[in-house]
């Protein structure tokens, strides 16, 4: 037994040794830098330290009989094969040590679950593949992805060696500011799949799942910059969405809140040299768009047309504007996403790039016109707020709650038949031609395993309300509808798919139904 | 379990139907996953793959009465033929609690998260997204997804559903009188118990598509209609295609029967037959408390 | 007496049944040791192309930056490689362990049912034909991890999906037929005199895998079912607007997932107490409490399946109770840690190649038992959960766990079926190279992992780059080593050294179970009468 001490000592010092050498290397966990950051990090500490005595004693007392109890040196087999008391101890033991570790897990998981009382709350909803915060409080929304260099070196055999790009894969473009010694609560939600959103610094991850709002807060002391990633598989660049988050104490954190509310009015160039645009906007194709159509334009066959040669870049250019403010398909709507600059800059760029030489520009004054008027997003983040304010009361009151009107706007379906099937589908058919067959093909037959047939859909031949419902809000790769169609269009493809395209439900839809589904939903 | 020369546990030296069954059943579903995909060949497939997969019953099954008849399975291979029986069984009712179990948490835990009663991880789920849902069984979601216009009836336990329960449970009885009629060499008894337990099963399948077709065109009950529409057809879809499966074995049975298979002592496609039947029995009873009446 | 039981059996009624001649012979087969290497060549070709696929991805990750793979290929990997090891390579290697070995410890003339037996290999060959052939796919296979979470996999998975549905289903079929099988072939199969607590314990530790299998694999088939009914069938299961919860497909694969890694572990405990004893010389300590504590893992493996999912968002209650529970686990699997070590304890040890390789799995089990422990703990799985401290722990369960116990059987059992003496020294060689290069390879992801690696990630920050380019070195070096297992394999079929076994093959073996007292190599039929005495686990 002396010898298994001595041995085990040993062994334990020459562990404890590596261990500071390790520190260096960050071989360990984080500590953090919140207070329930350090109590994970002990906890660790504690747990990790009992393994590696149980491992060690358990080790230690294999390898001395297997040195000394061997048949090469003569060593006779003995032949017990049970004893009670040795059996009942090596129960017990654990059982203890596990209580012991227990007890401290367990006044840590309720801290983490304390999430009232906060100072502020952030709503962080997960993308393929980017991250939204909204500020409850003060209805700042940023988009948040991968930083421009990361993204250009990680393109495949892109030439650029990560080592010399600054935060490789762990940079964005617009951080996520927080104040320091606030207690902010996360609100985690999902748009499309399950992402799970990790700080390492901040001490825990949690899962984004779309319909589900999560929650969890956090509290930090020290001014910084933590950085973190996606941590669920979310598809194809689940490994390029980054998280930055940047702790200031508050008055910087106050600062930056108002050059996010009132912007300097960069005094908008009046004209810009297609030169300037283009350059410009190659940066802004990189970000925006070289995920699908591809860093030279190229496109996927099949699945992301090519930029180069493109018939809707050569050509008219109000057409590929509204295109690109719509979206269509799988290609999302950037009139919310970029700024007027940005979109010309990118439209003048395909058209003078990437293999096109049509010649023309547009101005950022030219796009502003043909944005929609963006009243009212700052007031829809303060009801969000408010409603999250009231979260604690509600859930008392909410069986009370009147019923909004979204039976109300149903019955209207029934009244005001205004407009005949036949205009519908007549008028409907062009609609499809230019927004829907392109992905579910002139012939709705669709692409299979990308893009549903809507000949015999279950949700075309199904329930009108749902196809609406589906078409306004979108689902998967489809765009929502609501709002890029107007309700006479909206009213009329729906009829049409439903009468044509060899459907025959044999309803139909009218505008004036559309407008009160759709102000029914809000 | 002990054996000798003369009793000896039965091995067979060679199989061939395995083999085509499992070909069977591979192209039948790669035929229903192209199909699914949109592949026009994909049905030829599946299809072809039904038949060969079809008859390797016949004919497995065929070769299995043969054996049984010409008392070549002893003592020991009856108790390995009913234990396999009662482990599949097993794994059939573990199939079933998945459903069961979907059902339970989407009626008391999602649904509740949804629509914000209780404190959970989804306390802010209700106010955040989905203000103006209520969270009420039968529910087709917040979104209101499916029925007529978003709206739906529920499948009332008192019509239908309770015939069908007497049907089934009355099928139970006869079930055990022709076993009775086996057991006192009766043949009469058990071919006329057996008519019986087959027609009721048949009756009540027949019931269950008159339900179905009510609720697909007159009650916006759709397997769409989110779900409420979801667990109820995933459940009694799945129960009626296993009762189906029991009258085809209990028919089966009848045929054997009829052609004089069976004694008092060796009986166990008989015994294999009424135990799956009884367990649709008893799925049956689960579905009517917890789908129907609850 | 082994000879005569042998001799008998020869010349029994059954003499005229040798194998089929040719190709057929291995199609239509009822024959258990036919049957066994058919699941174990089977087993031993998914080990090389999931290995490959594992390269694929090691490659990949050798340095920062994207080389050779796209990330939806990657994923492709990811996924395809945890599918194809853990449902073509692991679990078909134990059912053929069991097939081989299950009749001869416990004296049956062949599994219960055998025509199910074959049925349950070819349902098994297609249900990995179907999954396989995604890879050649418009889309490519499945990138949504082996998980299969919705709703990545309704949306991104593309023409794959329902190949990989009936895939599942196709293999779950042929898992619950064989289940069934051993159970029925232990329970009703045994020699007079074979109680069960005589039972090897290897085939205790099947009999309650099975028992999960039966459990378990329905479940599975009803999850991904819904994952079609959704995808094709307008269903809401997994849609919070129809009511439905993305979340409740986690609990119900989870509640299939974390029996399904016991399935892949018991069985390599019950190899593992069948080796040690016999090289330690010595009867394996606490034969009964291993018994009890292989059943109280398989009961408590159905009741903390959330500890998977600590970061979903569980209520409070939950998180707690499923910590709890996960926590209980260390004590049994502690006790039989406990107990092979005092087998070895006072023993009369050599170290021929299956010893190394169990001892190996021993200590190197243990660590990744205790890293498990460590992510029992809710709040610091906050931080490990889907990190590379995850990665490296449930490769120490399965790598130099199953894979090694694998390998130590294959050396153990080869000679008893062969008759041939495998290359002791080349053997040697491929224990050392495996046991030094799977540590070079997954104890650096323990470091990836703290330092804040996510898993399942196509390319990294620079920071992680050195413990990644080890971790590179280590699996190829590991990767080409097994090949070394796949030269002496085919050798010792083959003749192998030319040296002739005898029946016992090892020291003494015919003390502790029933397969050593049979001729060597084992004849086509065995036990056509039971044996008359059974070797006592306490002699």
């Amino acid at each position: 037994m002396k010898k298994t001490k001595q041995l085990f000592a040993c062994l334990s010092l020459m562990t404890l040794g590596l261990g500071t050498a390790q520190a260096d290397y960050t071989l360990n966990l984080m500590k953090g830098v919140t207070k329930v950051s350090n109590d994970i990090y002990d906890l660790h500490m504690l747990i990790l330290w009992i393994c590696v005595f149980i491992g060690l004693g358990v080790f230690s007392v294999m390898f001395y009989s297997i040195y000394h109890h061997r048949k090469s040196k003569g060593h006779q087999a003995a032949q017990f094969h049970e004893n009670t008391t040795v059996e009942i101890i090596w129960t017990i033991i654990p059982t203890l040590i596990l209580i012991g570790m227990a007890i401290p897990a367990t006044k840590t998981l309720i801290e983490l679950d304390q999430v009232q009382d906060s100072d502020m709350s952030i709503k962080v909803t997960g993308h393929q593949w980017f991250w939204e915060y909204d500020y409850l409080d003060n209805g700042i929304n940023l988009i948040s992805r991968l930083d421009e260099a990361s993204n250009k070196a990680r393109q495949p055999n892109s030439g650029i060696d990560p080592r010399n790009v600054p935060h490789y894969l762990l940079n964005v473009d617009e951080p996520l500011h927080i104040p320091t010694k606030k207690k902010i609560r996360f609100l985690f939600t999902s748009k499309d799949v399950v992402h799970s959103w990790w700080v390492p610094d901040l001490g825990w991850k949690k899962d984004t799942n779309p319909g589900f709002i999560n929650d969890a807060w956090t509290y930090v002391d020290k001014p910084g910059t933590y950085r973190g990633q996606c941590t669920e598989l979310c598809g194809k660049d689940h490994g390029f969405m980054p998280i930055v988050v940047i702790a200031e104490d508050q008055a910087d954190y106050d600062k930056w809140v108002n050059s996010k509310l009132n912007p300097v009015e960069t005094a908008t160039k009046a004209n810009w040299t297609k030169d300037e645009l283009i350059a410009e906007g190659a940066k802004v194709y990189e970000k925006n768009c070289s995920t699908c159509h591809l860093a030279d334009g190229a496109g996927i066959k099949g699945t992301f047309p090519a930029i180069t040669a493109s018939k809707v870049v050569t050509g008219d250019i109000q057409a590929q504007t509204q295109l690109i403010l719509n979206g269509k398909g799988m290609m999302p709507a950037f009139a919310n996403l970029l700024k007027a600059e940005q979109l010309a800059q990118v439209i003048t760029y395909t058209r003078n790039g990437l293999g096109n030489k049509v010649g023309d520009e547009i101005q950022p004054a030219a796009i502003a016109e043909m944005l929609p008027k963006k009243a009212g997003a700052k007031a829809e983040a303060k009801t969000e707020e408010k409603v999250v304010e009231t979260k604690e009361k509600s859930v008392a009151t909410l069986e009370k709650k009147p019923e909004k009107s979204a039976k109300k706007g149903a019955e209207k379906v029934e009244h005001s038949a205004e407009m005949a099937v036949t205009d519908l589908v007549a008028h409907g058919k062009s609609v499809y031609e230019k927004n829907c067959s392109s992905c579910h093909g002139a012939d709705g037959a669709g692409m299979p395993g990308l893009f549903p047939a809507l000949k015999a859909s279950p949700v075309v031949t199904g329930d009108i309300k749902k196809q609406v419902e589906l078409m306004t809000a979108g689902k998967g790769m489809m765009p929502g509808f609501g709002t890029t169609l107007s309700a006479d269009d909206f009213a009329a493809v729906v009829t049409y798919t439903r009468n044509d395209l060899g459907n025959s439900v044999g309803d139909s839809l009218q505008p004036s139904a559309v407008k009160s589904l759709q102000s029914a939903k809000k | 379990m002990s054996t000798n020369a003369h009793d000896a546990y039965y091995i067979p030296h060679k199989a061939v139907w395995p083999i085509i069954g499992t070909a069977g059943l591979g192209t039948m579903l790669a035929g229903f996953a192209n199909y699914l995909n949109g592949s026009a060949a994909g049905s030829t497939f599946m299809i072809a793959g039904l038949m060969i997969f079809i008859s390797m019953l016949v004919g497995w099954f065929t070769l299995q009465a043969n054996e049984s008849e010409s008392g070549m399975y002893n003592h020991g291979v009856g108790i390995s033929y009913r234990m396999g029986m009662m482990w599949f069984i097993f794994s059939e009712i573990m199939f079933f609690a998945v459903f069961f179990g979907t059902l339970w948490y989407t009626r008391n835990l999602s649904m509740d998260w949804l629509g914000g009663i209780g404190d959970g991880p989804g306390r802010s789920t209700h106010d955040a997204l989905w203000a103006n849902y209520e969270a009420k069984w039968p529910t087709n979601g917040p979104g209101k997804v499916g029925g007529k216009e978003g709206e739906f009836e529920s499948m009332g336990a008192f019509g239908l559903p309770f015939v069908n329960t007497l049907l089934l449970l009355s099928s139970g009885v006869t079930c055990t009188w022709a076993h009775h009629g086996l057991l006192a060499k009766n043949r009469d008894q058990l071919i006329k118990g057996l008519m019986a337990t087959v027609s009721l099963g048949f009756l009540f399948v027949a019931c269950q598509a008159i339900e179905y077709h009510e609720a697909y065109s007159e009650m916006g009950l759709t397997l769409g209609t989110g779900i409420y529409g979801s667990t109820f057809f995933m459940l009694t879809g799945f129960h009626g295609l296993h009762v189906c499966i029991g009258a085809i074995i209990l028919s089966v049975v009848l045929f054997r029967s009829w052609k004089g298979h069976f004694t008092p002592e060796n009986h166990f496609a008989f015994e294999a037959a009424a135990w799956y039947w009884h367990f649709v029995d008893v799925v049956w009873l689960g579905l009517f408390i917890f789908v129907y009446l609850m | 007496m082994s000879a005569v039981v042998a001799e008998h059996d020869h010349h029994d009624e059954h003499h005229d049944h040798g194998p089929a001649k040719g190709l057929v012979r291995w199609l239509i087969t009822t024959n258990h040791k036919d049957i066994g290497t058919l699941y174990l060549l089977f087993a031993l070709a998914m080990f090389f192309v999931g290995g490959l696929m594992a390269l694929v991805i090691r490659a990949e990750l050798f340095e920062p930056g994207m080389q050779f793979v796209n990330p939806t290929f990657f994923n492709s990997m990811t996924t395809m490689h945890a599918l194809v090891m853990v449902f073509g390579a692991v679990m078909p290697a134990f059912v053929g362990l069991a097939n081989w070995q299950i009749p001869l410890m416990i004296g049956a003339p062949d599994m219960a049912l055998p025509r199910l037996n074959n049925m349950s290999f070819w349902m098994l060959v297609a249900g990995v034909l179907l999954l396989a052939s995604t890879l050649f796919m418009e889309g490519g296979a499945p990138a949504c991890g082996w998980t299969f979470y919705p709703p990545l996999v309704l949306r991104d998975c593309g023409h794959a999906l329902p190949f990989a549905v009936f895939s599942v289903h196709m293999l779950g079929v042929s898992s619950i037929m064989g289940a069934i099988n051993i159970i029925a072939t232990i329970l009703n199969m045994r020699a007079p005199k074979m109680t069960l607590m005589k039972m090897p314990l290897f085939v205790w530790t099947w009999l309650i895998t099975a028992f999960l299998l039966i459990a378990i694999m329905p479940v599975f088939a009803g999850a991904v079912t819904m994952l079609l009914t959704d995808k094709f069938f307008a269903t809401s299961f997994f849609d919070a607007a129809g009511g439905g919860d993305p979340v409740l497909y986690q609990h119900i694969f989870w509640f299939f997932g974390h029996p399904e890694v016991y399935v892949m572990i018991l069985p390599t405990f019950g190899v593992a107490s069948t080796i040690i004893p016999v090289f330690a010389r010595k009867p394996l300590f606490g034969y009964s409490s291993m018994v009890y504590a292989t059943a109280s893992i398989a009961f408590l493996s159905f009741i903390v399946w959330a500890h998977h999912m600590f970061t979903v968002g569980m209520p409070i209650a939950g998180e707690l109770y499923f910590m709890y529970a996960t926590m209980l686990i260390a004590i049994p699997t502690g006790v039989k840690v406990f107990n092979w070590t005092a087998t070895m304890w006072k023993g009369a040890m050599t170290f021929e190649t299956p010893m190394l390789f169990s001892i190996c799995f021993v200590v190197l089990f243990t660590m990744g038992g205790l890293t498990g422990l460590m992510m029992s703990v809710a709040p610091t799985d906050f931080q490990y959960h889907d990190t590379y401290f995850i990665v490296a722990h449930f490769h120490y369960t399965l790598v130099p766990a199953s894979v090694f116990i694998l390998m130590a059987a294959g050396y153990f059992w080869l000679p008893k079926w062969t008759g041939n003496m495998y290359d002791e020294r080349l053997a040697r060689f491929h224990f050392w190279m495996s046991a030094i290069s799977v540590n070079i390879l997954f104890f650096p992801q323990h470091f990836l992992g703290l330092a804040g690696m996510p898993r399942r990630i196509p390319d990294y920050a620079v920071q992680f780059a050195d413990w990644n380019m080890v971790s590179s070195i280590g699996a190829f070096i590991f990767g080409f080593s097994q090949l070394i297992f796949l030269y002496i394999v085919i050798k010792t079929i083959n003749g192998g050294t030319g040296e002739k076994v005898t029946d016992e093959v090892w020291e003494d073996a015919s003390k502790h179970s029933l397969e050593w007292t049979l001729p060597s190599p084992v004849p086509y039929h065995t036990w056509a009468t039971p044996p008359e005495e059974v070797p006592s686990e306490h002699f």
